[in-house]
């Protein structure tokens, strides 16, 4: 036989064969998910405790005398950073969940797993609890504070992180199955310093703390977006960089290896990714858990592997899920607000268990 | 003391810093250079339950247009919108009840939010707690003059001060005997939590004249069974929430150590409404007298 | 050429190879016999690069590749990738993929190299070089032991295939591991068959491991027979497979029905 490409030998089928594998449509896929964001984002612009017409919010967007009115203020101070901030979360854990659970294929990863949601909850309570009391006698440290225990929970992020790293590799070799080992015992060891921080806590740093591991978009600013959107895009962009390698992955690092993935550095820049988004996100917002997890997920479960879908897929369906879930906090018990964490868990639960319910037959039973 | 948030941040965090540093009692009035102070705030919000107390003393009640959960007397104060617990606020959920003052106590956050709320142009005016008759007065002060309501105030001062010089006569003709005191936050169980020093609890034992039973540590810790034992209470206080839980004083004082200490084997149990023995608001006189009565009488029943 | 020059290994105290060299050149079929165990995957291994690239720090494990005359450790692994194609005995399939993206993650290493030919095209030419058409949609972890295995074959040809006009002068090589062991009969020889052919046709040059006396002596161009740390035999099919140096090579009388001068001969044991 020639080697020539015949493009007639391309058969193009419509019949239905036994055990295809069968996916939503990606184009009407994506169609719909960029369609309910963008739903789920007008809502989020004018749902909210403080009641604006939509005249007004139309008005504001479109440069309004803002600054003057309250309700111009509440929209453009309160409520679009928080949009912004969620979209961001959503994002930034989607992409890095997507990644992770390729790196180590294992659908159950997440981007915790190496430690970096843990580790800056840990950097987090070392400064309320350790870090401030020292800090309060320099008075120039104590104006910074509410800077500052961002800055810790980050650096806490990078150093559980790279102990992780450090336990799971050596001489840049990353051995996959120890650092899901790794990561749970780093966990485990910064759960446990966080309950002995918060053992001698006193009344007032343990209320910091408690507010710290629920998380929350509230602190959402445009200055903190403006610095954690810089580490959060560098990481999604890095793992865009390396999605043909990832779907390589998927049949195991020699293979990977023998179809020329680099594959430490495709580790070094995956880890260091997730480490980057997830840590400065938490960083600002708490511990908000699930969306990792979950959003990856389900959009596999619809699509496919195939990295190249699955990332924005990720991106977008995280964003999706963190902006709604924090409209529904925002509004279903106003004035008062519900725990994101709860309603992400609350809203990608079901979806969740609905998808596994139709996939099953894909697990063989 | 109280602090108001300057609508320029870099003021306000610079106040802020300098006056918790230098812990200066005494009232600053909020900086109201930025709005005329004329005529009299209308749309209040109230996150305390002690400053709603006073607010509703000072009889301008009609000025509430929310509070938050601890706010639970008088009666009608459950009746305001609620803007959720203290602790937990929400910016735009405080901004929809559209105030023009938010009154908090220092227990309010997370900080984050009323920093966005003053921000937006409301004024925040937050009130120190040292837990001492001092700071009800503070309050008393801050309130009326942030309501415009001095002359009130003044009323109310003396009210409170007359009060609080019969207790102390009172408290000076008829001490009560030394006794050990232990106060336990929820019914034990899970985790029962008593109190330490620099709380609510301690300094109303010590206002009532019997020393807190547990030493050595500050706020609020589980209570295990060998150091209640140690303790060696005289008489349990509680809240009369936390005894509702339990079912009945007996129960109380199932959990175990409680039959080793004169507390648990004399069922020696005083339970007070929670706002009116831990807040600090313009009843803490009542609050004294009412916890010496109940001490008294509990020391009298079992005896 | 790919050539494998002093190879040394040790592995816990035992030496595996001591200065073992083994080259194929491209249009042979090179295939190696050898009991359980006695090194011949990781000959393989040492032929794809693992040692020379990955483990170049350690002591006991030395080894220089040379793919048509230069050292790979001075190719990226892109460039080595492009080739030479391995196909590893185990390769988890348990994630839910499908065959055509499977088999086209072999022109991973070619994906920043413009060519007007479409990688769709070249995937199902390969499929259907595997006789793995129908396999195109299906899952790749509700597929059998033999269908994934051609699904792999298919893979590995994509990862190596050119345009014709390409073909003279970049040889390439493909390391298949027991690539029949999943098999049937009849994909047995047709596999081992299209291999020996594109060796021909392609300008490649094959290497496979394969525990099937009459399959090696029918399709194989050279033989290479290992025992523990040595070459046993290294030659022609009829000039190496003989009964004496087989019962040697796998400590079993083996007997040859047949003659070499006639046809092919008939492999059983004695």
């Amino acid at each position: 036989m020639e080697s020539i490409i015949h493009p007639a030998t391309v058969r193009k089928s419509t019949a239905r064969i036994p055990g295809e594998l069968r996916r939503l449509g990606i184009l009407p896929g994506f169609l719909l998910l960029g369609c309910l964001l963008a739903l789920a984002i007008i809502a989020a612009i004018c749902l909210g405790a403080y009641r604006i017409s939509p005249e007004a919010v139309w008005q504001t967007l479109l440069g309004g005398d803002a600054g003057a009115d309250r309700s111009a203020r509440v929209l453009i101070e309160l409520r679009l950073p928080r949009i912004a901030l969620g979209l961001l979360v959503g994002a930034g854990f989607g992409a890095a969940g997507s990644a992770m659970q390729a790196l180590l294929r294992n659908p159950l990863a997440d981007p915790g797993l190496i430690g970096v949601s843990s580790g800056a909850a840990l950097g987090a309570a070392i400064m309320i609890v350790i870090g401030a009391p020292l800090l309060a006698a320099i008075p120039a440290a104590s104006a910074g504070f509410a800077v500052l225990t961002p800055l810790a929970a980050f650096a806490g992020a990078l150093a559980v992180a790279l102990l992780v790293y450090r336990l799971a590799a050596a001489d840049g070799r990353v051995v996959l199955p120890l650092l899901l080992l790794a990561g749970v015992g780093a966990n485990a060891l910064a759960g446990a310093v966080i309950g002995l921080l918060s053992y001698v806590a006193s009344d007032t740093q343990l209320r910091s703390l408690t507010f710290w591991n629920l998380g929350s978009l509230a602190d959402a600013n445009w200055q903190t977006l403006g610095t954690i959107t810089i580490p959060v895009a560098l990481g999604i962009a890095m793992i865009a960089a390396h999605t043909r390698s990832l779907n390589a992955l998927q049949l195991g690092e020699t293979e990977a290896r023998h179809l020329g993935v680099p594959v430490r550095r495709v580790k070094h820049c995956v880890l260091l990714a997730a480490t980057l988004s997830v840590g400065a996100l938490v960083s600002c917002t708490g511990q908000i858990g699930f969306i990792g997890l979950v959003a990856p997920h389900c959009i596999r479960l619809l699509f496919g592997p195939d990295q190249r879908i699955l990332l924005p897929g990720s991106i977008l369906l995280g964003a999706l899920l963190v902006v709604s879930a924090d409209v529904a906090a925002r509004t279903l018990a106003a004035p008062t607000e519900i725990p994101l964490g709860v309603l992400t868990a609350l809203l990608g639960a079901p979806f969740f268990m609905l998808l596994i319910l139709h996939s099953r037959r894909q697990f063989g039973i | 003391m109280s602090q108001a948030f300057n609508p320029t941040r870099r003021a306000a965090l610079l106040q802020s810093c300098g006056i918790l540093l230098l812990g200066i009692g005494g009232v600053r009035i909020a900086n109201a250079a930025s709005r005329p102070a004329k005529d009299a705030v209308q749309r209040v919000v109230v996150v305390g339950g002690a400053l709603a107390e006073i607010v509703y003393a000072l009889g301008k009640e009609t000025t509430l247009v929310g509070a938050d959960t601890t706010c639970t007397f008088p009666e009608a104060a459950n009746r305001l919108p609620k803007v959720g617990y203290q602790r937990a606020l929400s910016a735009e959920g405080l901004l929809s009840l559209r105030p023009e003052l938010i009154l908090t106590s220092a227990e309010a956050g997370p900080p984050g939010v009323l920093q966005r709320v003053a921000d937006s142009g409301v004024k925040v005016v937050r009130f120190e707690e040292q837990h001492s008759m001092e700071s009800v007065r503070e309050k008393i002060r801050g309130v009326a003059a942030a309501l415009q309501a001095q002359v009130a105030g003044q009323a109310l001062l003396r009210h409170f001060d007359a009060d609080w010089q019969q207790l102390q006569a009172e408290a000076a003709s008829r001490p009560l005997p030394p006794l050990r005191a232990l106060f336990l936050m929820n019914p034990p169980g899970t985790q029962s939590m008593v109190a330490g020093q620099q709380t609510a609890a301690d300094a109303m034992l010590r206002y009532a004249g019997v020393s807190n039973a547990m030493q050595g540590f500050t706020g609020y810790r589980a209570l295990t069974p060998e150091a209640l034992a140690t303790a060696q209470p005289d008489i349990v206080l509680t809240t009369s929430d936390a005894l509702q839980l339990a079912g009945s004083k007996a129960k109380l004082l199932a959990a175990p150590g409680f039959s080793l200490t004169p507390a648990g084997r004399n069922t020696r149990v005083v339970a007070l409404d929670t706002l009116f023995l831990l807040g600090f608001g313009p009843r803490l006189p009542a609050a004294v007298t009412a916890l010496r009565q109940g001490i008294a009488s509990a020391m009298a029943s079992a005896a | 050429m790919l050539s494998l020059e002093n190879f040394h290994l040790s592995y816990l105290h035992a030496t595996l190879f001591n200065g073992f060299s083994l080259a194929v050149a491209p249009g042979e079929f090179v295939m190696v016999l050898g009991r359980n165990g006695v090194g011949k995957t990781t000959l393989l291994r040492a032929l794809a690069g693992d040692f020379a690239l990955e483990h170049a720090s350690r002591k006991d494990c030395r080894s220089t590749l040379r793919l048509n005359g230069t050292d790979v450790r001075q190719l990226g692994a892109r460039e080595l990738a492009r080739s030479r194609a391995v196909l590893a005995q185990h390769t988890p399939n348990t994630y839910p993929a499908r065959v055509e993206e499977v088999v086209r993650l072999g022109r991973y290493p070619h994906a920043d190299l413009t060519t007007p030919y479409p990688p769709d095209l070249i995937v199902s030419e390969m499929l259907a070089m595997a006789d793995a058409t129908t396999l195109a949609k299906r899952d790749i972890s509700r597929l059998s032991g033999g269908e994934f295995a051609r699904v792999q074959f298919a893979r590995a040809l994509t990862q190596i295939w050119l345009p014709a006009a390409e073909q003279a002068d970049s040889p390439r090589y493909l390391l298949l591991d027991e690539p029949t062991a999943a098999l049937d009969i009849a994909q047995q020889h047709r596999l081992f068959a299209t291999v020996r052919r594109l060796t021909r046709e392609w300008n490649i040059g094959a290497f496979a491991i394969s525990h099937d006396c009459n399959l090696v002596a029918r399709y194989a161009d050279r033989v290479v027979m290992l025992a523990p740390g040595s070459c046993l035999a290294n030659g022609a099919p009829k000039e190496v497979m003989t009964d004496s140096l087989l019962e040697q090579c796998y400590g079993l009388p083996m007997r040859l029905r047949g003659d070499w001068a006639e046809s092919i001969p008939y492999f059983e044991p004695a």
